[in-house]
């Protein structure tokens, strides 16, 4: 019952990645300040989405292997 | 014993170890076909991960990364946000295509297109585009190695020697061993890759800036715009949101249509390979946060390279680290160089003869080998050509080639999960998808926006392959089923070999 939600929330997921890594969404990342652990923000945005895409997948993985 | 000496002597022992894991790799692969194109789908998840990872990054990423960091700035972060994005479809795509060419015998994607859509005029055209994007991408790679070689024995080794020496290694094994060599060697090659860019891209900062804040601190107070998203243009101006825009978009679409990556779902062992493989994808994307870091390390350091792909070379010879350090460098940049340079040649010449001769001939296994292998040395020498001849922009072919790979998405997505999709839509769309990209890329002008030309030839690709299809008669059943809902593995009908 719960795999065709993690299907739905990982295509959501993915989709709000497109939107937040392009235009317009990413003018409000767009600056280098603040430093975020170090990083300007402007590179600590895309580094975020590669990690929230990895937890997705994860999770997405450990259902779809469940049977 | 002089620097350069030493270094000479780390890079012929990591040569020499390349070359011994490439000529093992072979042992216990069949001589058919299959063995030597798709290792016998037998590849598992490690060598998998490795042979995806590395192949994605290629010579371009280790040494233009830095050079795109320390010239263009923020503009280099639109590589950090494709990467993900652009494997995440192959969750879904790569093991239905895996299931089908296992079924069906298939090792290159235009047998996987004609499979459904039979036409050898589109088999043929399928395998001059790939080679046609293939072979600038073999030639960045040879230059890449060549550079690097050149630059740390102080000229002493000349670009022409150095990337023939790299390549005449890559040439014997993968000759002998096939994909399974491409395969092994990757697995070594990425992981002196990502441990030696991780401990470069955390080192530089603190030995020149005294860590990676003060580092960002120091660029934010003398170079603000550098940091500043959309970034940079080679030229220095200001990069466009729709040029930053797009060339992410294209990228997603484009990344796993590239021939060398997609045929690399007929080498897996099975489907969980290829999904656990997307799923840890992004741990080697990481790859690239310190690549970029060497490449910031340099910008108050190095005033105005006239090559921004020489700063990664020119740093690591002008900060005084130890020469192991600078050996290290030299193994993981020819790493990277070589692990993308070998599944290119493999793939153009597996392309050639599979999608460009065997349509038209009939060959026998042995002769399909033989033509292979053939094709290999004539792919490596059209590439070595290019990469000691001055003057040509292989970038910018490079870049138009992303357009027009991209290209390849919709039918792949049309073969898989469209029913009504046709041939003459397929070739329809691509014709005009191709014809679209090109227009805008030789005439810039007329573009209405500063949109990636490949995104054009998207906009008019679509439509055309939906309008022919349903104005062409619908594809028989049979064959339709066998592509949008091929049955699950285990029921597996002999191969067609």
């Amino acid at each position: 019952m719960i795999r065709p939600l993690i299907r739905r929330l990982a295509i959501g997921l993915f989709l709000l990645n497109v939107l937040a890594v392009t235009w317009p969404v990413v003018t409000l990342f767009r600056s280098p300040e603040p430093l975020v652990f170090g990083l300007p923000l402007s590179m600590a945005w895309p580094i975020a989405w590669i990690l929230f895409g990895w937890v997705m997948l994860l999770v997405l993985d450990h259902f779809e292997n469940k049977d | 014993m002089d620097q350069w000496v030493v270094i000479s002597s780390m890079i012929v022992a990591y040569l020499g170890l390349t070359l011994w894991v490439g000529l093992r790799a072979g042992r216990g692969t069949s001589s058919t076909v299959d063995g030597f194109v798709a290792g016998d789908r037998n590849f598992g998840f490690l060598v998998m991960y490795f042979v995806t990872g590395a192949t994605a990054f290629s010579a371009f990423a280790f040494l233009g990364g830095p050079g795109w960091a320390y010239s263009r700035g923020a503009a280099a972060f639109y590589i950090l946000s494709y990467g993900v994005l652009g494997m995440v479809p192959w969750y879904v795509i790569g093991p239905k295509v895996a299931r089908i060419g296992r079924r069906l015998g298939q090792v290159t994607q235009a047998q996987f297109l004609t499979g459904r859509f039979r036409s050898r005029g589109l088999s043929l055209a399928i395998a001059l585009i790939s080679i046609a994007a293939l072979i600038p991408y073999i030639t960045l790679q040879m230059r890449g190695a060549g550079i690097v070689i050149e630059a740390v024995t102080d000229g002493r080794v000349p670009l022409w020697m150095g990337a023939a020496t790299a390549y005449g290694i890559v040439l014997v094994y993968v000759l002998v061993s096939g994909v399974s060599a491409v395969g092994w060697t990757n697995t070594l090659q990425g992981v002196f890759m990502i441990v030696i860019a991780w401990s470069l891209g955390l080192y530089l900062p603190y030995a020149l800036y005294g860590g990676i804040g003060p580092m960002f601190d120091a660029i934010i107070s003398q170079r603000p715009e550098l940091l500043e998203l959309p970034g940079l243009t080679a030229g220095g101006e200001p990069w466009t949101w729709a040029g930053y825009s797009s060339a992410i978009l294209i990228s997603v679409v484009g990344l796993t249509m590239w021939p060398h990556l997609f045929m690399k779902a007929f080498t897996a062992r099975d489907e969980r390979t290829i999904r656990r493989t997307v799923v840890w994808f992004p741990t080697f994307h990481l790859f690239l946060v310190p690549v970029f870091l060497i490449g910031f390390a340099g910008v108050l350091f190095v005033d105005s390279l006239a090559q921004p792909d020489f700063i990664l070379p020119h740093l690591i010879l002008n900060v005084e680290l130890p020469v192991i350090v600078v050996g290290l460098f030299c193994a993981g940049a020819l790493s990277a160089s070589m692990s993308t340079g070998d599944a290119l040649m493999h793939a153009t010449a597996s392309v050639a003869v599979e999608d460009g001769v065997r349509p038209f001939a009939e060959l026998d296994e042995a002769q399909q080998r033989l033509l292979i292998r053939i094709f290999i040395v004539v792919a490596g020498a059209a590439a070595y050509f290019f990469a000691v001849s001055e003057g040509i922009s292989l970038v910018v072919l490079l870049l138009t080639s992303y357009g027009i790979i991209a290209q390849l998405a919709p039918p792949v997505v049309a073969a898989l999960f469209w029913r009504r999709a046709t041939t003459p839509g397929v070739i329809a769309g691509l014709l005009a998808g191709g014809a679209t990209t090109l227009l805008f890329f030789f005439w810039p002008a007329l573009k209405p926006i500063t949109l990636h030309e490949g995104l054009f030839g998207l906009i008019a690709h679509v439509p055309v392959l939906i309008l022919v299809s349903l104005l062409t008669p619908a594809q028989d059943r049979a064959r339709v089923e066998a592509y949008v809902n091929p049955p699950a593995a285990g029921r597996s009908a002999s191969p067609r070999r």
